[in-house]
């Protein structure tokens, strides 16, 4: 099973802008964008994770697990991870 | 008849006189009567119904033999071909990045002016071109997708309800279409700005800021910077076309993003706008 990484690498493509804050994620089959706010070297993190777990989730972005479910539901929404890549 | 847009030829196959007279006041010397050169679009505006010819007359718009919209009332014939033609541009060129904004040029520098909810758009627009600024769009940012640059478009800025006085009261010798009532977006008129041998001298430039702007009664000139992915995010959703455009589309506004800067400027006086970002972007 490809790894998230390679799975985002290779499905998407991603903009993580100059100043710093957040990341744009273009879904090249679907043709959506979505976005994400917060400090992109930890978005970087995040994204380059083998599989998404909360802990972890939570070390990288620190906020309460009903935030990290929102999340998780919107990466699986917009098929950045689907659902055998979540733990 | 051909009417020349800069970037688009539009054949005028058929349209009411009243039309025909207000294509002459905004476009003058871009009408001519070749039929030899192939148009991008042939375009009509006609009124169909023997019946509604009569009785509550109304206009549809053509596109070829293809109606896009509903008839409208006769009284709206103008603005319904002004419209039209926007909707020929938006809904087909998928070669550049389309964004539904103002583009104003001064020294050579674009600043593009997305249409957001409350912007006042097409007054800025009116304000700026008609204090030294070289309008370059009312309606849409047309940005090629290799060099990023803007192009101009040769077309009239349309004002709406109250904007309609207030520029004429701003620069009484300016030349106005009469005043369609009640269409869908209120009392609705169109403003010339340049004649077609300025508009020649116009070329394509860089863009050098994304500035979104929203009026604001009782509110000094306030520019705020805001984060490039709001900025990747508002200028997606004011594109036509960038669900089209694909992988394109999203490497050209993040290479836009990344060469521009991105503001919100609340305002309340439009002479402040232009001192501020006359300065800011060194103008």
């Amino acid at each position: 099973m490809p790894s998230n990484k390679y799975y985002l690498e290779s499905n998407f493509i991603t903009y993580y802008p100059t100043d710093g804050y957040g990341v744009a994620i273009y879904n090249i089959d679907s043709r959506d964008t979505t976005f994400f706010q917060g400090d992109n070297d930890k978005l970087k993190k995040l994204f380059s994770l083998e599989f998404f777990d909360i802990t972890t989730f939570q070390e990288l972005i620190v906020c309460k697990p009903k935030d990290v479910t929102l999340l998780i539901n919107k990466l699986l929404l917009h098929k950045i991870i689907s659902e055998d890549k979540r733990t | 008849m051909l009417l020349d847009v800069g970037e688009y030829l539009f054949r005028i196959d058929s349209a009411p006189s009243v039309v025909k007279n207000n294509l002459q006041l905004m476009y003058g010397d871009a009408i001519s009567d070749c039929n030899l050169t192939p148009a991008d679009y042939t375009i009509s505006l006609k009124n169909d119904s023997l019946l509604r010819k009569f009785l509550k007359p109304q206009v549809t718009f053509y596109l070829g033999s293809n109606s896009p919209f509903k008839p409208l009332p006769a009284s709206q014939s103008y603005p319904v071909m002004e419209w039209g033609m926007n909707w020929c541009i938006a809904a087909t060129d998928f070669n550049r990045l389309i964004v539904h904004a103002a583009v104003l040029v001064k020294n050579n520098k674009a600043i593009v002016f997305p249409a957001t909810p409350g912007s006042g758009k097409s007054t800025l627009s009116a304000y700026f071109a008609l204090s030294g600024w070289k309008l370059y769009s009312d309606e849409m940012a047309i940005i090629d997708l290799e060099t990023l640059k803007v192009m101009p478009l040769f077309r009239p800025v349309c004002l709406k309800n109250e904007s309609i006085f207030l520029v004429k009261e701003w620069f009484p010798q300016s030349i106005f279409t009469g005043t369609a009532k009640d269409t869908q977006k209120g009392d609705v008129a169109h403003l010339k700005i340049n004649n077609f041998a300025e508009y020649k001298t116009f070329s394509p430039v860089d863009v050098v800021a994304i500035v979104f702007p929203k009026f604001q009664k009782n509110t000094e000139t306030t520019p705020y910077k805001i984060s490039k992915i709001a900025g990747f995010e508002k200028l997606a959703a004011n594109s036509f076309n960038y669900n089209v455009l694909g992988d394109a589309g999203f490497k050209a506004i993040q290479r836009l993003i990344e060469s521009t800067q991105q503001v919100e400027v609340n305002y309340n006086d439009l002479s402040d706008v232009d001192d501020l970002l006359t300065s800011e972007f060194t103008l």
